[in-house]
């Protein structure tokens, strides 16, 4: 049998049609920081971080998790980038399931912007 | 659930590298061949796959969403379950790893592409950097690595006729490689006289430019032993990643390299390995991994060639695992390691480890 995997928190940033006041690491941080407060963890219990951004040439930014490692708190740690068109959002979370359920890794961070 | 060291590699294939394919971006003509050469050789058909995963990318094939033209390559009726990364298919090969795992399929099934003959590579590599701060200064990725290979130059680490006899070593193993791009006997002597193209890397000392695919089978226990007489079975899989910031790490060491070897077992495990295949796309990174991963003298380093003798993007780090099963598959080796890196000067890198079992 698989382990189970649960949520242990949540984030969203404020929607609105231009975030001028962040740059693409601090509008994933909005979030994270949000959902590693909710979930009362800080980013060093995190054990595996995996991103969902599709397509990446919205930003102009090609795999923009290499970027992004050092602000998600992934240095040292596994970091993937899930891309499945416009699932992407909800593979994020599949994916990071999946690390959970098959014993691999404790606590990870799903990210997607 | 599937014990963790109980999933093994049971086929591998990839096609040919070269410099200009007859494929188009969507990768299917470099697939489709494939595809079948590796369900050929295990005796499965496509419905017999329980998951699919890839690794491409939007930006070689100057297109949002490109792989899911790659389905096609497929036959994805009825529907599969698949799923995509962003990266090389190293990444693509673990996730279908921990599908295995779950317990949620029996069999799995990664595969790469990539058509880096669509654009300039060292540009297109150059939007992987901080967009505010680096990529406005269009730092392509051959810079970068020259940059990576002065620092260790002039730390004594290595010389420029050791990195041609990187090159020269390379290209004499690739002769026994079909697959391989550039192959041949070279002396380093001829190679040092050529121009550097990025000082201090010359020519040989960059991996050419390739279009290619590669693709890889999973299956756990009992299934994979009636797929494959001497399967390649993973006994460690890890992967990490170092700081985007160039000027803010040693770029003559690899810690996420080093780290992921070591919790994958490669040096520690029983007798450590004896074959590797190194994903490294310039001279002096293998010599520098060599290092990092804890490799020691009677380690057979890339007998593929390596990523300097073909590496399509996106496929090159799947195919060096697939390459170091294929020496257990074939009894030229007992434990093997398939390293893949991705990012500027190996910020990021993967390690599978795996054995023969009697």
């Amino acid at each position: 049998m698989k382990q189970q995997a649960a949520v242990l928190g949540v984030g969203q940033t404020r929607h609105r049609s231009r975030r001028a006041d962040v740059s693409i690491a601090g509008l994933c941080r909005e979030a994270v920081d949000r959902a590693l407060d909710d979930a009362g963890l800080t980013l060093a219990d995190i054990d595996a971080v995996v991103v969902g951004k599709a397509p990446d040439l919205f930003e102009g930014v090609m795999m923009p998790e290499l970027y992004l490692a050092d602000a998600l708190g992934a240095i040292g740690k596994p970091l993937l980038r899930v891309h499945t068109a416009g699932s992407v959002g909800g593979a994020t979370g599949i994916v990071a399931t999946s690390l959970v359920e098959a014993g691999r890794h404790h606590r990870v961070l799903a990210v997607a912007f | 659930m599937v014990t963790v060291t109980d999933v093994a590699v049971v086929g591998f294939a990839q096609s040919p590298c070269a410099r200009h394919s007859d494929s188009t971006t969507s990768g299917v003509e470099m697939l489709v061949p494939i595809f079948g050469e590796v369900l050929a050789a295990t005796g499965l058909s496509k419905n017999d796959i329980g998951f699919w995963c890839s690794g491409s990318s939007d930006y070689l094939a100057g297109r949002a969403f490109s792989f899911v033209q790659a389905v096609d390559a497929i036959g994805a009726f009825p529907p599969v379950m698949e799923s995509h990364v962003e990266m090389d298919a190293a990444w693509a090969l673990y996730e279908a790893w921990l599908k295995v795992l779950t317990g949620e399929a029996e069999t799995a099934l990664a595969y790469g592409f990539g058509k880096s003959s669509a654009g300039v590579l060292r540009r297109v590599l150059a939007l992987q950097l901080d967009p505010y701060l680096l990529a406005p200064l269009w730092p392509d990725s051959v810079s970068i690595a020259a940059l990576q290979a002065r620092v260790g130059l002039d730390a004594g680490l290595w010389t420029e006729k050791e990195i041609a006899e990187v090159a020269v070593r390379s290209r004499a193993a690739a002769r026994d490689n079909p697959g391989a791009q550039l192959a041949g006997e070279y002396s380093s002597a001829d190679l040092l006289a050529a121009p550097y193209v990025a000082d201090p890397l010359r020519a040989h000392d960059c991996a050419p430019v390739s279009d290619g695919a590669a693709v890889a089978i999973l299956a756990a226990g009992d299934r994979a032993r009636e797929l494959c007489p001497r399967p390649a079975w993973i006994t460690g899989f890890e992967h990490r990643v170092d700081s985007a910031v160039l000027g803010a790490r040693d770029l003559t060491a690899a810690p996420s390299a080093t780290a992921a070897a070591r919790a994958a077992g490669a040096v520690t495990g029983t007798g450590g390995v004896d074959t590797a295949e190194l994903h490294a796309p310039f001279t002096h990174q293998e010599l520098l991994l060599q290092r990092a991963l804890g490799l020691g003298e009677g380690v057979r380093v890339n007998p593929s060639g390596g990523a300097l003798c073909g590496n399509p993007m996106f496929a090159a780090g799947l195919a060096r695992i697939g390459l170091a099963a294929k020496e257990i598959i074939s009894g030229r080796a007992d434990r093997a390691l398939g390293h893949a890196t991705s990012g500027p000067a190996l910020q990021q890198n993967l390690v599978c480890v795996m054995e023969a079992r009697s």
